[in-house]
């Protein structure tokens, strides 16, 4: 199994060296791959990077840790906050923050929440990797449950606006924690992934059958950032959305070639 | 300016009783000295003398009738005849005519007269009644023997065929006095004095009939000729004028009317001395009793005012002394009514206006710790949590485990306090944060301190308001264990109780020195466990309790018992 690649963001010294140094970042099966103790310097480096988890202080230099993850297109981040309002909380859910760990960090809990998120992520790729072979992804329709089906159906047609777990919910009348659970074992993938599924399927389409560039195809598909869409993308589909028509050109040049 | 005079409360009274007496007092001797003035005895007199005439017109009709009787006896021939004779025995043979004669004459009188004849020599007696001894001619041997009439008719010699009259003979017949008799000689044919008639008139026959008396002090028939005199009202006073000296006295006092045709006359003593004198008692009592009724009014009013003044200067001296700030009067019951009201008005007042000052000194206080807490929480919690982390990022660098996990239980339990983000936290999170703080206690304490959770593991994920059972904790440890010398021990239970969640927080320390009312807790050192029922009561209304048992010295157990949330 691949060790996980960290990146870890804090603008104390003392405290970043604790946590490289008395982590068991090994048994975690993680890898820090750098440390930065700026907001830009971290941003950089994720960018540079690509981690499967970042570690941050939300106060930092420059720029503070939520508008690093945001503009990083961070997927997994965890937050060490000295003292956070709702407000931080609710805009941390939103950009996808997996946890906050409270200072003084309880280094049991930190592991203790890296674990999980190790098991999510091994756990989405190989999700994913089950409906992906690198070039289209299958994604199980017409299952059992009907209410599944109206699901899929919804967001076949929404996908490219913004859809929460609630709005399917509410289309549905599942609870929440019903319908996710619901939609995990008849579609295999978790309600968000499906979703990026439609949405990476609608973009494969896009980019072999237009001429629409990635920004383009990005907003087109309801995301709300290109670099989030390459992120999303590669998950998927292991390359780049460039990387992949690049691809596409290469074939019909090499078939014309052929020709 | 109008200003009113100011005066003692004694002083007043005073003057006030004063004039409640002296009023009535004015209006009876005005009314009295009006009235004797302007005419009691002027009314009197005249009445006195109209009375006074009244009688002594019917004395002198009395007098006139027997005086008309004797004369007819006098001249008649039966009784000449029988006088002449001078014989007992020729008129013992007559006596039936001369008897006829009598009776005839008196009529139906003799019970108010007696009338009596005889010789000159005392041979021949006759009467209407028994013959007065003191007419018995026989026995008197010279003129001076008898004060009879016969011997004043003896010695008058002018007029000696007019009737006599005098009221001298006093004495007592057949259980009669004798008010006055009427003498008339008997003369012969040859006109030689033969014998007497005499009549005499009970004094019981006239009395009754004179009306002034109640008008007059004393009525007196009077003779000036022999001077002498008989009381009408009091008949058996009689002498001569010296008996009576109002006779003589001051014209104003006595009043006289003249019996006609005779040389009598009444006279009468007035009232007016009496009424003088009764006047001047009756002003003497007035005096007294005004004298006595000052005297008693100075005193009463003395008496009233002081025991009024006492009570006010106990309440003004009270007013003074709260005034100055000391809160502890109260006013005790003084007996009277208005004095107790405005007592229990002033006690309320004074309790009152304490709790008022209390309220404004604890609002003070709270504003003050509000001002504190708002200078603490100035210090940003960002610094504090940072700082913490990187105390505990070193200690753990260094290997101090100690302090590592200290500071995280210590950043827990601060954060606790100070995050309001949720209300609510599981049991596990409760208890958790109970033992942070027991952890850290532990590290000042050591092994003195020793605790115990027993928790029913189902209930681990139940919800309940948070900071609850940690406060609980805290209150056992600071108010509980940490005056108590020896082993301290605390046990914590959390269970359920049929529907119901129970938690229990038993420490063996002091215990309470008195059972806190909940109501007072805020105002009590227990601040923790106020903040606690309120938070309680804020969640759950009444649905819910908080007791407190206690034995001093020996710990106290605080149980709260809460509707049981399932997660």
């Amino acid at each position: 199994m691949r060790r996980l690649k960290v990146v870890l963001v804090e603008d104390e010294e003392i405290v970043l060296k604790e946590l490289v140094e008395t982590i068991g970042w090994e048994g975690l099966g993680m890898e820090v791959v750098g440390t930065a103790m700026d907001g830009i310097e971290g941003e950089n480096l994720i960018r540079h990077l690509s981690p499967d988890i970042v570690v941050t202080d939300i106060k930092l230099p420059g720029k503070n840790g939520l508008q690093m993850i945001e503009d990083a297109d961070v997927t997994n981040g965890i937050i060490l906050s000295g003292y956070t309002d709702f407000e931080y909380t609710r805009r941390a859910i939103r950009i996808g923050v997996f946890d906050y760990i409270e200072k003084p960090v309880d280094d049991d809990e930190l592991e203790a929440t890296l674990r999980t998120l190790a098991t999510r992520i091994i756990e989405e790729e190989d999700a994913v990797g089950s409906i992906s072979d690198g070039y289209s992804i299958r994604l199980r329709e017409n299952v059992q449950s009907h209410w599944i089906n109206v699901a899929i159906e919804y967001m076949k047609k929404n996908y490219m606006n913004q859809i929460a777990l609630a709005d399917i919910a509410r289309e549905t009348r599942l609870s929440e924690s019903h319908l996710s659970t619901l939609f995990k074992s008849e579609t295999g993938i978790n309600f968000l992934q499906y979703l990026n599924a439609i949405r990476i399927n609608n973009a494969l389409r896009l980019l072999s059958q237009s001429n629409m560039n990635v920004s383009e195809i990005a907003r087109a598909i309801g995301f709300p950032s290109p670099g989030y869409f390459t992120k999303i993308f590669r998950r998927f589909m292991g390359k780049t959305p460039t990387e992949y028509r690049n691809e596409l050109l290469g074939e019909e040049i090499a078939d014309r070639g052929t020709e | 300016m109008n200003r009113k005079p100011t005066g003692t409360l004694s002083g007043r009274l005073i003057i006030y009783f004063l004039i409640v007496m002296l009023v009535p007092f004015i209006l009876v001797v005005s009314y009295t000295v009006l009235n004797y003035s302007r005419g009691i005895e002027g009314a009197l007199r005249g009445q006195a003398e109209t009375a006074l005439e009244a009688d002594a017109y019917l004395i002198e009709s009395e007098i006139q009738e027997y005086r008309h009787k004797a004369y007819i006896l006098s001249s008649s021939p039966v009784i000449i005849s029988v006088l002449e004779q001078d014989d007992p025995d020729a008129a013992r043979d007559n006596i039936r005519k001369v008897y006829e004669e009598i009776y005839g004459t008196m009529a139906g009188d003799t019970y108010k007269a007696m009338a009596s004849i005889v010789s000159i020599t005392g041979g021949v007696r006759i009467s209407t009644h028994d013959f007065p001894e003191v007419y018995d001619l026989r026995t008197h041997s010279n003129e001076w023997d008898s004060s009879s009439i016969i011997t004043v008719a003896r010695q008058r010699t002018k007029g000696e065929r007019a009737s006599i009259i005098s009221i001298e003979d006093h004495r007592i017949e057949g259980g009669r006095q004798v008010l006055l008799s009427i003498l008339r000689r008997v003369f012969s044919s040859s006109g030689q004095v033969v014998g007497y008639v005499i009549i005499d008139v009970m004094a019981d026959a006239i009395i009754p009939e004179v009306n002034g008396s109640n008008l007059f002090a004393d009525i007196v028939l009077l003779d000036n000729e022999s001077y002498s005199a008989i009381s009408l009202v009091h008949p058996q006073r009689h002498g001569d004028f010296s008996e009576f000296p109002f006779i003589r006295d001051d014209i104003d006092d006595s009043y006289f009317a003249h019996i006609e045709g005779t040389e009598l006359e009444i006279a009468a003593a007035s009232l007016n001395p009496l009424i003088r004198e009764n006047l001047q008692s009756w002003m003497a009592i007035l005096a007294i009793s005004l004298a006595s009724g000052i005297a008693i009014s100075i005193i009463l009013s003395l008496i009233f005012s002081r025991s009024i003044s006492k009570r006010m200067r106990r309440i003004i001296d009270s007013m003074k002394s709260f005034q100055k700030g000391d809160f502890n009067i109260k006013l005790e019951r003084t007996g009277i009514r208005e004095f107790d009201e405005l007592s229990v008005t002033f006690n309320i007042m004074v309790h009152r206006i304490e709790l008022l000052l209390k309220k404004t000194r604890e609002e003070e206080a709270k504003s003050a710790e509000a001002e504190r807490k708002a200078l603490e929480s100035q210090m940003n919690p960002h610094f504090l949590f940072n700082t913490l982390n990187s105390i505990k990022a070193l200690a753990k660098m260094h290997g101090e485990m100690e302090i590592y996990q200290t500071t995280l239980r210590l950043g827990k339990l601060l954060r606790s306090s100070i995050d309001n983000r949720k209300d609510s936290a599981t049991i596990r999170e409760s208890l958790d944060l109970v033992e942070c703080y027991l952890m850290i206690q532990k590290l000042r304490f050591g092994d003195r301190l020793s605790y115990d959770i027993c928790v029913d593991d189902s209930l681990l994920g139940t919800e309940t308001p948070k900071l609850v059972l940690q406060p609980i904790v805290e209150n056992a440890v600071t108010h509980g264990l940490e005056e108590k010398i020896g082993e301290w021990k605390i046990l914590i239970a959390v269970r359920r109780n049929g529907p119901r969640l129970l938690m229990q927080v038993r420490d063996n320390g002091i215990g309470f020195q008195t059972i806190p009312d909940m109501k007072d807790l805020e105002n009590s050192q227990h601040t923790g466990l106020y903040n606690v029922y309120r938070r309680l009561e804020l969640r759950y209304g009444n649905d819910f309790t908080l007791t407190i048992g206690s034995r001093p010295g020996e710990g106290s157990v605080i149980t709260i018992e809460l509707p049981l949330e399932e997660a």
